[in-house]
């Protein structure tokens, strides 16, 4: 509820000191435009064209168009206020692409309008082939300067593909560009999940007939075999410190949570009942896990401590809540059915306050972006799955392209600077 | 003869008796009639010299509240005197609920105004706040704004400012009088705490 205070302080009856409180804020998006510094170069057009995608995706920037503006000043000095005014946007960009040595680097001022000055002045250092690349780290600049978070552009996506009966285990860029292929497989590949450093992988593959957990380093693209099972081995999941995985088999009968220590080979069992606990996810500090069990009778979401192994239950509404991870220490995301629909909740686990974040239908596999405030998901039109995001602080909801008849599991790196 | 002398003087014994009785009577029935309708409590001079003393020792207000309470009874002068007062007080009371509720209007309007304008980060997180102090000369227009306080957030610190700086022009207070102006817009707090 808006609460609006007026707080007045006499002192002295003869002067008031008054206080205004501002508590609520605007939800419109800053308003920006960018230019190359003084020349119009093919790169510079391909920069801009870059950082814009990646700005309007997020819903949080409205990028003015060339056709749009009423006067294209080539360097700062040239910037009349009044044009920029009557425009009202906030700011300018200006990007300055420098040619070093082959390596484009690309450095660029923010010019506030209300200030008629420069506020910001940054450079991103470019390496051979890495224009989109450096274009991202860009966008990233900008939208932490405003927001000041993180942006995510810079970071990659990590999902599996299903074409007829060739399965793909692929990472892209952000935005869905520059797809690279780290796998291909007539059989299943199920349940990637990036280190938190973001070198290394994990998943399932069934290429051998049978379930088995590979790690997979990026940089020299070696992969260790970590578990073999006959019974069924899914949803690795990374500790904080990336000693150890988390997953999920039924090698003891029924489906349990499990971790293993990635140098000792140690497995530990961590629950042990007659219901389904599947799905673990750590806690951003590594002392416990959260995981779906059926336990009650439905699907819902509990929270182990992995040294005690204390458990506790953590939603209550509805009669599905699976796959969940935590957003911050005290918020989870996770798959709740409501009426018919699958749709992203978020839940705070100190307020109990469950929100619904998204309006599609049969949404799967929420992931959470690095910086925490964009979720990605796949879901499903028809026959067509694809992938869909949506920004929890705009509310502004997209989807990347789909080219596959099938696309799922999307998992998202951390930072990668 | 004598028996008609003797009856005459009973007869006019008994006519004086009756009208004897009648005017006793009657006269007490006033009397008490009159007590009946005005119940006046008399005082005696000296009780009443101190009661008047005690009430001029005590302080304005509660003189005014008296005055509201009792009936005008015993001491006219007094009683229109502090009704007077009374009537001042009033004034000067609705004047100031009156500024009160423009400071209050025009206070809700700067609010509604600067919300619209400000766009909040993304990094703001639970109790974190900045105050701005604003000058204002007698047009309205921001002549200066100074941080008192930060948030410790760069960025919040900056959406906050530039939201300010977009207002530039506080119009509303132009409608104010000089008093009233100097004494709560031309220098004031504004403090973004989101919630």
């Amino acid at each position: 509820m808006k609460r609006i205070i007026i707080l007045f302080f006499l002192s002295l009856g003869l002067k008031a000191d008054l206080v205004l409180e501002i508590t609520e804020s605007a939800t419109k998006p800053i308003k920006i435009a960018i230019l190359e510094k003084n020349r119009n170069s093919f790169e510079g057009q391909e920069i801009i064209n870059v950082i814009s995608n990646d700005l309007k995706r997020t819903g949080e920037f409205r990028v003015f168009g060339m056709d749009e503006l009423l006067s294209i000043p080539t360097n700062e000095n040239e910037v009349i206020q009044r044009d920029w005014l009557l425009l009202d946007v906030d700011s300018i960009i200006f990007i300055d692409v420098q040619n070093e040595d082959n390596n484009l680097d690309i450095a660029y001022t923010i010019f506030d309008i209300s200030y008629n000055e420069t506020e910001d002045k940054r450079k991103v250092l470019g390496l051979p082939d890495s224009i989109r690349q450096s274009s991202h780290y860009v966008s990233d600049g900008i939208y932490q300067y405003f927001y000041g978070i993180e942006g995510i552009s810079s970071t990659k996506l990590m999902y599996v593909t299903r074409n007829a009966d060739i399965h793909k285990l692929i990472i892209s860029d952000a935005d869905g560009f520059n797809e690279e292929v780290l796998l291909k497989s007539n059989n299943s590949i199920i349940s990637p999940a990036w280190s938190t450093d973001a070198k290394q992988i994990a998943y399932v593959s069934f290429e051998n007939n049978r379930a088995q957990v590979f790690t997979q380093n990026l940089a020299t693209g070696k992969r260790n075999l970590i578990l073999s099972s006959k019974s069924s081995v899914s949803s690795p999941a990374w500790s904080p410190n990336n000693k150890d995985l988390a997953f999920t088999s039924t090698k003891d009968g029924n489906s349990e949570i499990y971790t293993i220590n990635l140098k000792s080979k140690k497995i530990t069992r961590l629950t042990e009942n007659l219901a389904i606990d599947t799905e673990p996810a750590w806690s951003p500090d590594g002392k416990k896990i959260i995981f779906t069990s059926d336990r009650s009778g439905s699907p819902q979401i509990y929270e182990i401590d992995v040294r005690t192994k204390l458990k506790r239950r953590l939603t209550t509404v509805g009669n599905y809540n699976a796959r969940a991870s935590y957003l911050h220490k005290n918020e989870i995301i996770f798959v709740h059915r409501s009426n018919t629909d699958f749709n992203i909740a978020k839940l705070n686990l100190d307020s109990r306050n469950l929100e619904v974040l998204t309006s599609t239908k049969n949404d799967e596999s929420p992931c959470i972006a690095p910086n925490g405030n964009v979720i990605i998901y796949s879901t499903k039109e028809g026959n067509l799955s694809y992938l869909a995001g949506i920004n929890i602080s705009s509310k502004v909801s997209f989807r990347l392209p789909a080219l596959y008849g099938e696309l799922k599991e999307p998992a998202w790196s951390p930072f990668l600077r | 003869m004598m028996k008609w002398f003797t009856a005459l003087i009973f007869s006019i014994i008994v006519h004086i008796l009756i009208v004897f009785s009648y005017v006793f009577f009657s006269t007490e029935n006033v009397e008490n009639t009159s007590r009946k309708i005005t119940n006046v409590n008399f005082l005696d001079e000296v009780f009443q010299e101190k009661l008047e003393s005690k009430k001029s020792s005590r302080p304005v207000e509660t003189m005014k509240k008296r005055a509201v309470r009792e009936e005008p009874s015993d001491s006219k002068p007094k009683e229109i005197e502090n009704f007077e007062e009374y009537l001042k007080e009033e004034e000067i009371q609705k004047r100031t609920a009156e500024n009160t509720d423009v400071i209050e209007q025009i206070s809700y309007k700067v609010i509604k105004d600067i919300e619209a304008l400000w766009i909040r980060p993304n990094s703001t997180e639970k109790g974190m706040f900045a105050d701005f102090d604003l000058n204002l000369n007698r047009l309205g227009i921001i002549e200066s704004v100074e941080m008192k306080k930060t948030s410790g957030d760069k960025t919040f610190d900056r959406a906050a400012l530039n939201a300010i700086r977009k207002y530039k022009q506080i119009r509303y207070v132009r409608s104010l009088d000089d008093q009233t102006f100097q004494k709560y817009f031309s220098n004031f707090t504004l403090r973004f705490k989101p919630e």
